[in-house]
């Protein structure tokens, strides 16, 4: 069960980080589920339905990023044209 | 070499600009907590080379202030405001209908409601009934019978009261639609007359100050047209507003609901409304709650038919053949918020079958066994009623998820928004690239946990974001 509610704490830690952009909060809950999966520990099935709500949070967070990013990037890349075309 | 006088002029000019330059600073800072404000900038232009007597003299520099805003990215917060906006309506209202049945974000188990606990009770009196027929037993079923009828009439009126308030927020909102286009039009009318070509400021600002609250309202399309106008029609494309003029929506009454009328000509345009909490009102009231409805009209008109169809085969306390116990109407619509128990004496309960007397209980038992059968199409109606709350449980905790991750996409996009308006273009390319390395951990984050239950429970399916 600790197991679970570790990895339910990061996916809601990163979904907070990844709202805000926070990038060295990432890399360190990145770090974080990697030392939990190298350590070999198990979810077992208590808190699996809560994992994976929070998953699914994350998921749709992530498509909606990157839907915006794309476009963020489109926008800049005109912007960069623009100022080379003056 | 200029003139004296030409000099002046320069130097005048020179001030002149630096005096726009610093009311431009002096607005931001009054303005930096003022809704909708967009930064100023000044850009400093000089101006063209005069060629007097051979010489060539500058004539000076003039300053112009614009607005930092970036129309597709104002648009994008817009759209994503009218998605969280539906969103939240319509977990607000799911989220009701939650609380009618007594169910929450941890518990959708039909028999912690009040409704599954009262049909098991019933279904238990019937058993008690066929175990041990007697007056009691009997009056202990029609006490059962009446609870029971009275939970459908509580849940079917509860139901139509959130559908009500539902009507009521159509009503409040298209006011509130109205207000906002009349002022985007007027605006229009100023801007076009202030500042046809160019940024107009204060006015832009109000307008999309008015746009921001029209987003929270209603689904929008918005076309930015000559004199630096826009004209807004709802996602279905009824015209409200265009140019300086605005197009009042209105509402009609459909079969006991507020429709929306909107356009030129007005016409219905409920069915084709998107966004906004007007969007998520009308898919509540529109879509999920007639499903729920539906659900228990059919589950009180087959418990109802299906016990009346028993009693009538069974002999009363009187020795008569058995009558109806409740009062149902001729068609499962309206049932859970009609249905009524007729009979009015224990008697009444037809326990016996013909031919054993009084004070048999073979039709009784009959009665008890309809707790196994399928009453509801191929379900008993104990787990069509488990299915049916569990759905409820299903579709509000899907929209919550929903409308948690929308608004946190909107906390992204407002970030991305004021942080790419009025920076330098490399600032842009520094803060996009941050941007992006943050999407990749999280989706790092996301990559590991799937194969970390995928790995640990042999899910054998991983979901995985592209």
């Amino acid at each position: 069960m600790a197991i679970d509610q570790a990895v339910v704490d990061i996916l809601d830690e990163t979904i907070q980080a990844l709202t805000h952009f926070d990038f060295n909060g990432l890399q360190a809950l990145e770090e974080r589920i990697s030392v939990l999966v190298k350590s070999d520990a198990k979810c077992i099935g208590d808190g699996l339905h809560l994992i994976l709500a929070k998953q699914r949070l994350l998921e749709l967070l992530l498509q909606s990023c990157k839907l915006n990013l794309d476009a963020l990037n489109r926008l800049h890349r005109r912007n960069t044209r623009g100022q080379w075309a003056h | 070499m200029g003139t004296l006088t030409s000099l002046l002029n320069i130097a005048s000019e020179a001030l002149l600009a630096d005096q726009v330059a610093l009311n431009a600073t002096a607005n931001n800072v009054a303005n930096q907590n003022t809704p909708g404000y967009t930064d100023e900038v000044v850009n400093f232009q000089s101006g063209d080379a005069v060629s007097l007597s051979g010489n060539t003299q500058s004539s000076g520099v003039t300053a112009t202030v614009v607005s930092q805003r970036d129309r597709v990215l104002e648009q994008r917060v817009q759209q994503q405001t009218q998605t969280v906006s539906q969103s939240g309506a319509l977990q607000s209202a799911l989220q009701q209908v939650e609380n009618i049945f007594g169910l929450s974000s941890t518990s959708t188990s039909a028999s912690s409601t009040t409704l599954g606990t009262d049909l098991n009770s019933f279904f238990s009196s019937l058993s008690a009934l066929a175990s041990s027929p007697s007056n009691t037993t009997q009056q202990a079923v029609l006490a059962a019978a009446n609870t029971l009828a009275g939970d459908f009439n509580s849940a079917a009126n509860q139901l139509s009261q959130v559908s009500s308030s539902l009507n009521q927020e159509v009503s409040g909102d298209v006011g509130q639609v109205n207000s906002l286009t009349s002022s985007i039009a007027s605006l229009n009318g100023q801007i076009a007359s202030v500042s046809p070509n160019g940024d107009a400021g204060t006015l832009e600002d109000q307008r999309q100050e008015d746009l921001d609250q029209l987003s929270q309202l209603v689904g929008l399309d918005q076309i930015t047209t000559s004199q630096n106008g826009i004209s807004l029609t709802t996602s279905s494309g009824a015209v409200l507003v265009s140019g300086n003029q605005s197009f009042a929506m209105g509402t009609t009454q459909v079969g006991g609901n507020t429709d929306v009328l909107a356009g030129d000509p007005p016409s219905d345009v409920t069915s084709n409304l998107a966004g906004g909490d007007l969007g998520g009102t009308l898919q509540a009231r529109d879509q999920y709650l007639p499903a729920y409805s539906n659900a228990l009209d059919s589950l009180a008109y087959a418990i109802g038919t299906q016990v009346n169809q028993q009693n009538e085969q069974g002999i009363d306390g009187s020795g008569n053949a058995g009558q109806a116990i409740f009062t149902l109407p001729s068609s499962a619509t309206g049932a859970a918020a009609s249905i009524q128990v007729s009979a009015t004496s224990p008697g009444a309960i037809a326990s016996a079958s013909s031919g054993e007397g009084s004070s048999g209980n073979t039709n009784a038992t009959a009665l008890a066994n309809l707790s196994n059968a399928n009453m509801v199409g191929s379900q008993t109606a104990t787990g069509f009623l488990a299915s049916f709350l569990a759905q409820v449980g299903s579709d509000t905790s899907g929209v919550t998820t929903n409308n948690t991750a929308q608004q946190a996409a909107l906390t992204q996009l407002t970030t991305q928004r004021d942080s790419l308006s009025g920076v330098s273009l490399d600032q842009e390319a520094s803060n996009l690239t941050q941007y992006q390395r943050s999407y990749q951990a999280a989706s790092q984050v996301f990559t590991i946990v799937d194969s970390l239950m995928a790995s640990a429970i042999n899910l054998g399916v991983e979901t995985t974001v592209t």
